[in-house]
Order: structure tokens, then C-alpha cells, then sequence
């Protein structure tokens, strides 16, 4: 409890900062706020955990786990966003404010016991990026991007509140333990209500997930968006819905397995076929980055398909290696465009020559996205297949191997790029920040997959 | 005699007309009032079924958290959509210069 | 009598819903949508919710209503203009396809509200037994005050985060910049 009131506090000191014009000192203390949170989470660790505020908030394990990488996550965009957003606006503080905001939103995602703070969790965590996709307000692709992000997101808002209105009908309670008491206690009288309420939940979290078939935002929004946000959306955002999802699954609606499980396979499938097979064909690569998210988060499914004790796990694993290397991918593509103002895989062409090191973080990245061994993305696709191979889903895991395959090529496109495409050009100027983001996040997909137990035993 | 079935079948047809409009229109602001409408029908089903729930008043309260959370995102929503206009009479979609990074 | 004015009230907002979505002026259509949100709060009130039925009115019809009225009515003509033609690129699914998901997803609530008959959920039949059920001498908002306070206090302190954003935001994406 005391991470969110300091992250609200921070956001609101944030915004002080602001007005009293102390400009260098915004990402100063956001850091250390943020760091200071991360604290806090680290003392609470261990201690029994009790829902609090009347069954409002649970900071069990799998809370405080989720909201570590949220907020460590959020510190390396942070550490990406200097000089970012200076070309935007004189007002720069209101960002460093407006994602804070947003974090605290993921943060109640992440951590809620009752229905009403996953509601207006998951309404703050988006509110915030409706007006941050829209920053660049001269630019007509990221306004664009802010009105469908902002339609679409109240769009799924009006499912989700309809389906929590279905189950508070059925059940009588927003609260968690309620619903799974209701839930256990009449295996036989079960209101179709609450049938329907299931259903209207998963359209709505797919939609936050950008899972198939209500991905059709996510391309022209994280495109639209500055690169920036973008990240911010794929990693952090995308790890409160997972988290969320699967919390609210979990703790619910597990003995409605027979229920719900067929129409999330099928989802599942459509998810990974439409992400891998339109991100073959693109050329910018941030449209490919987009579109491969979408795929990712088909195998995100996986654990909400094959629910059980594990599946917290592979979901921590899979969403932390996804979004180290997707930091450094989308990072890296804010570095090329800077340079040459293009994001066609052609920009990439020869950057090996110029800048190695560079080149080796984005071939890692690109490397643990394609799940190849030794590295993170590797162990979490086998974590996620095994699960559901457990499950005897085995034609599941037969789509999911040879989308992995498609996956391997368009990813493996930016390594040929770099790497076998020769072409002169100057090197790209990596400042310190920029350093330090890409090596944490390289050397942590690779310690992980060499050493996964670091991380999977902690839920 | 009013019974709880009236209420959720005309909060049914309220967010199934209100699905329509978002699928259906071209116009922001008529998407939008789609999603009010939706929002709409959700809030008569809580209330409807918060009657029985004189203990908590459940129903109730999460009815004004959501009346309350719809009206915020109206307001954000009118800034991004009037930002968005403003600029279709000097922007052409055609050439516009993407992103500069 | 009270069944009399509750049908009026559901048939005058689902007719003024289904003309309002299927018309083109849209100053016409938000003038609908005033009608739809009264007779809304008019529901409102049949379900003993008074309290929310006024707050629909203070805050939607005469706060989100009338925000929406005043943008078109101080923007200028071609903003006017551009608002009506719109752009495809939101669904813009044809209309029987749209017809047909919405008439999916009526149908499947529509079933299950009148299954409720046969089944309705124990916490119902419970609470008319115990006579735990909001009745029309109760006073709403005294309970809600004290609700707010107690059990829904943590919800209540993080809305003001939420409403706070918004403001934020909304001053951001409005205000003039000189020269980014």
C-alpha cells in the first residue's frame, strides 16, 4: 500500500517540479521515487499478506512480483525519456507526471482484490496514455493514434463494466473472494449471468491485451504513437493486463475451466496466426515490432489456457524476457531514426560495422524474441509450451512451433540487416543512458536464460 | 410489477444500440456517444441489481465510480478529439511528414 | 400506473436510442441523446437508486452533454464540417455486420436476463428473505455517504487520482504552444 500512495505522491511532486520551472531535477526524482518503491515492495516481501481497505487490495507474491517489474520497467523507459520529450513541449514535467500516473494504474491492476479497483485501475492506466499517445500535438499520426487508442479503450471500458455488472448480478459482491466463493459453493446453479459476465470480461481484457480478434488498434496505434509511449504501451501496460487477467482468472473462474477454455484456444490461435503472418510482410520495423506484440501476446495466452499453480510463473518469465527485449528493440529504433529518419529494416543496414555493440544488444533482443536457446525468450516459450503440453493441448503447441518458426524469420531480418548488409554510413552516437538500458537489459535475457531458476521460483 | 428481468433487458437493448453505433459510425463523436450509451446500460444493471443489496449498497457506489470515471474520459476524450480536428484543416493526411525521432 | 411510466421510460429511451444512432445531423443526435439520459435517470429512480439518478443528471446531462454541445457549437463551420464527414478509420464495419454482432450479443443478454426467472441467485432470494433489499422508504443517501467512507474508501481516494489526471491532461493536450 505505502509503493502506491508513494507513487501518486511522486507523480504529484512531479508536477510541482514542474511549476517551479526545476527541469533537470524531473528525471532525478522520478528515478529515485521509483527506486524508492521498489524498496518498499522489497520490505513487504515475505510477510504475510492480508486484503486491505475491506478487501480492496491483496499484496500477495504475485502482486508485489508484478508490480516490481512494472515499476523497473518504467524506470528503464524512464532512462530512455531523457532529452525525449524536450522537442515536444516546453512542459515536460506533465509527461514524467502522466506516466507515473499510468504506472500507478498498472500497479492497482496488478493488485486488486475487488472488482472496482480493477476498474478503475485499469481506467487510470489508460486515461494517462489516451493523452499520452497524443503529445505530439502537430503530428497528425500521433493525435490519430491518441483518438482510436482513447475509442477503442473506452470501447472495451463499456464491456468490462457490463460484464463486472453481470457478475456483481450473479454473485452479489465486487469482491474477489466473494465471486470465488459463489462461484465454488454452486456448481450446479450457476446463473447464466455470470456465463455471459465471463464472456463480456474476456472481450474486454483482449482488447487491453491486444489479443486477436480486438487487436485491430494496436498496429496504427503503437505506429501512431511516439516511439517512446509506444514502449511503454508494449511492456509495462501489456504486463498489467496479462497480470490482471490472469489474477482475476485464477482466483475465479477456475472451475469454470470447461466454460471459457475453448473460447480462449481459439483466440489464442487466431492471435498468434494474424500477429506472426502480417508481421512477415512489413517493412518499417516498427510495424513489425507492433504486429509481432500482437503474436507475443497469443503466447501470453498460453498460461490463461493451460490455468494452474505454474501459470503465474511462466507468464513473470515470459513478460520480463518480452519486455527487456523489446525495450532495447523499440530503444534501439529511436537511435536509427534519429540518425538516418527512417524505421525501414533498411536503416539497420551495416550499423554492425559502426556500432558492435549496439548491434549485438538488438541481434540479443532480437534473438530472445524469436525464443532461440540461451537466451530469456527461449525458456519463457518453453515454460508456456510445456504448460499447456501438460494439458495435453498438443495441437496448440504444433501451431504455436510453427509460428515461433514464422517468427524466427522476420526478426532474423534485422540481423541480416545489420550484420551481412554493408553500407557505409556514420555511427550512431549512443548516449549514457541509452548504455546503460540496453547492457542491463541484454546481460539480464541472458543470465536468464542460462540461469531461468533466478526467476522462476518466486511466485 | 416491475421485476429485475425488465431492467436488464432494456439495459440489453441500450448496449447492444450503443455496440451498433461504435461499429457501425464514422463520426468520433457519434462513436462516442455509442460508448456513453453503453456505459449507460451498464450503470442501469448495477443499480438494478444493487436493490437487493441494502447491506453494502454496492450496486450504488460503483454506479457513481463509473458515472464519475465516463465523465473524465469525455473530457480527455473532447480535448484529443478537437486536437485531432484542428489539424485536418491545415494537414493534409496525404503528406503529412511522420514522426520525427 | 408504475408499470404504465416504467414501459414509457424504457420505450422512450430505446426509440430515441435506435433513431439516434441511425441519424446523420449530429446536433439533432446529441439532443436526442439529452432525451435517452433523462429517461435513463427516470430507470434510475424505478430501481431506488435516486441518488444516482440525480447525479446522472448533475454530471452527464449537464456536464458531458453539454461539453460535447459546446465544442461544436464554438468550433467553426469547416471543423463542423470535417466533425460530420468523419473518418474510416475507426470500425467502420459495414452495417449488416454490425447489425449482426449487435444483434449477437442482444440475443445472448437478452437469454440470459430471462433465464433469471427460473434462476435467480441465491444472494437475491436471500436478501428478500432477510428483508436486506433497498426499499422506497430508505433513505440512499445517507447509506452511500457512509458506504463511500468506509468500505469504499480506497476506491473513492484513487478516483480523485484518476480525476486529477484527467484535468492534467486535458489542460496539456489543449494549451497553445508558441513553438515546440
Amino acid at each position: 500500500m505505502s509503493a502506491i500512495i508513494t507513487l501518486s505522491l511522486l507523480a504529484i511532486l512531479v508536477l510541482y517540479l514542474g511549476l517551479f520551472k526545476a527541469r533537470r531535477a524531473l528525471l532525478p526524482v522520478s528515478l529515485l521515487g521509483l527506486v524508492a518503491t521498489v524498496v518498499l515492495y522489497g520490505v513487504q516481501w515475505g510477510k504475510t499478506a492480508e486484503p486491505l481497505y475491506s478487501g480492496m487490495v491483496l499484496f500477495d507474491h504475485f502482486a508485489v512480483v508484478f508490480s516490481v517489474v512494472c515499476v523497473i520497467l518504467t524506470i528503464l523507459v524512464l532512462l530512455l525519456s531523457k532529452d525525449y520529450f524536450d522537442k515536444s513541449s516546453p512542459h515536460v514535467a506533465e509527461y514524467y507526471a502522466l506516466l507515473l500516473f499510468s504506472l500507478t494504474g498498472a500497479v492497482l491492476v496488478v493488485s486488486f482484490h475487488n472488482l472496482a479497483m480493477l476498474f478503475i485501475g485499469i481506467e487510470i492506466m489508460s486515461v494517462a496514455l489516451y493523452i499520452l499517445a497524443g503529445i505530439r500535438k502537430k503530428d497528425f499520426a500521433s493525435n490519430e493514434a491518441a483518438l482510436k487508442y482513447f475509442l477503442m479503450g473506452a470501447y472495451s471500458t463499456g464491456f468490462l463494466l457490463f460484464g463486472i455488472a453481470l457478475l456483481y448480478g450473479a454473485s452479489g459482491s465486487f469482491d474477489l473472494a466473494a465471486i470465488k466463493e459463489y462461484v465454488v459453493s454452486n456448481p450446479q446453479g450457476i446463473s447464466p449471468l455470470f456465463y455471459a459476465g465471463i464472456l463480456l470480461l474476456i472481450v474486454s481484457l483482449a482488447f487491453k491485451l491486444g489479443a486477436a480478434p480486438f487487436h485491430f488498434w494496436t498496429p496504427d496505434v503503437y505506429d501512431g504513437s511516439p516511439i517512446l509511449i509506444t514502449i511503454f504501451m508494449a511492456t509495462v501496460v501489456k504486463t498489467a493486463a496479462i497480470a490482471g487477467f490472469l489474477r482475476l482468472f485464477y482466483f475465479c473462474f477456475i472451475p469454470l475451466q470447461d466454460f471459457w477454455v475453448p473460447v480462449l484456444l481459439v483466440m489464442t490461435i487466431i492471435t498468434l496466426f494474424v500477429g506472426n503472418l502480417t508481421a512477415i510482410v512489413q517493412q518499417s520495423v516498427k510495424r513489425m515490432l507492433a504486429y509481432s506484440s500482437i503474436s507475443h501476446a497469443g503466447y501470453l495466452l498460453f498460461a490463461i489456457v493451460a490455468i494452474g499453480a505454474t501459470s503465474a510463473n511462466s507468464v513473470l518469465f515470459y513478460v520480463t524476457a518480452y519486455s527487456l527485449s523489446t525495450i532495447i528493440g523499440f530503444g534501439s529504433l529511436i537511435l536509427v531514426k534519429r540518425a538516418t529518419g527512417s524505421e525501414h529494416f533498411e536503416a539497420f543496414n551495416g550499423l554492425a560495422k559502426k556500432n558492435p555493440y549496439l548491434s549485438l544488444a538488438i541481434a540479443i533482443a532480437m534473438l530472445s524474441l524469436a525464443g532461440i536457446p540461451l537466451t530469456a525468450g527461449f525458456v519463457g516459450k518453453f515454460m508456456m509450451f510445456s504448460g499447456v503440453l501438460a494439458d495435453y493441448q498438443v495441437l496448440l503447441v504444433v501451431l504455436a512451433v510453427i509460428n515461433a518458426a514464422m517468427g524466427i524469420f522476420y526478426y532474423f531480418r534485422v540481423i541480416v540487416a545489420m550484420y551481412f548488409k554493408p553500407l557505409d554510413r556514420d555511427a550512431i552516437v549512443v548516449s549514457g543512458p541509452y548504455r546503460v538500458v540496453f547492457f542491463l537489459a541484454a546481460l539480464i535475457t541472458l543470465l536468464l536464460g542460462v540461469y531461468p531458476a533466478w526467476l522462476t521460483g518466486l511466485i | 410489477m416491475i421485476t429485475l428481468t425488465h431492467f436488464l433487458i432494456v439495459g440489453a437493448c441500450l448496449f447492444s444500440i450503443g455496440l451498433y453505433a461504435v461499429m457501425a459510425r464514422r463520426n468520433a463523436i457519434m462513436v462516442l456517444v455509442g460508448i456513453e450509451l453503453m456505459i449507460n446500460a451498464a450503470v442501469l444493471n448495477l443499480v438494478a441489481f444493487g436493490r437487493y443489496d441494502s447491506e453494502h449498497y454496492g450496486g450504488q457506489a460503483f454506479a457513481l465510480f463509473a458515472i464519475v470515471l465516463a465523465a473524465a474520459s469525455v473530457a480527455v476524450a473532447l480535448a484529443i478529439i478537437l486536437n485531432v480536428y484542428r489539424h485536418y484543416k491545415t494537414i493534409n493526411p496525404e503528406d503529412i511528414n511522420h514522426l520525427k525521432d | 400506473m408504475q408499470a404504465l411510466v416504467f414501459y414509457a421510460f424504457s420505450a422512450i429511451a430505446i426509440g430515441s436510442a435506435v433513431v439516434l444512432v441511425s441519424m446523420q445531423n449530429m446536433a439533432r443526435a446529441l439532443f436526442l441523446f439529452f432525451i435517452v439520459l433523462f429517461s435513463v435517470a427516470g430507470l434510475y429512480v424505478f430501481a431506488l437508486a435516486d441518488f444516482v439518478a440525480i447525479t446522472q443528471i448533475l454530471i452527464y446531462v449537464g456536464g458531458v452533454l453539454v461539453l460535447m454541445l459546446f465544442a461544436f457549437m464554438l468550433s467553426n463551420k469547416t471543423l463542423l464540417d470535417q466533425l460530420q464527414r468523419g473518418t474510416s478509420h475507426f470500425f467502420a464495419l459495414p452495417v449488416w455486420q454490425a447489425l449482426l454482432i449487435s444483434a449477437c450479443f442482444l440475443a445472448i443478454l437478452v437469454y440470459a436476463s430471462l433465464q433469471l426467472g427460473t434462476f435467480q441467485p441465491a444472494w437475491m432470494v436471500a436478501a428478500e428473505a432477510a428483508g436486506t433489499t433497498i426499499g422506497p422508504a430508505d433513505s440512499t443517501v445517507n447509506h452511500i455517504g457512509i458506504h463511500l467512507m468506509t468500505r469504499y474508501l480506497l476506491p473513492f481516494e484513487v478516483v480523485s487520482i484518476l480525476l486529477m489526471m484527467a484535468l492534467v491532461g486535458a489542460a496539456h493536450l489543449t494549451r497553445k504552444e508558441a513553438n515546440p
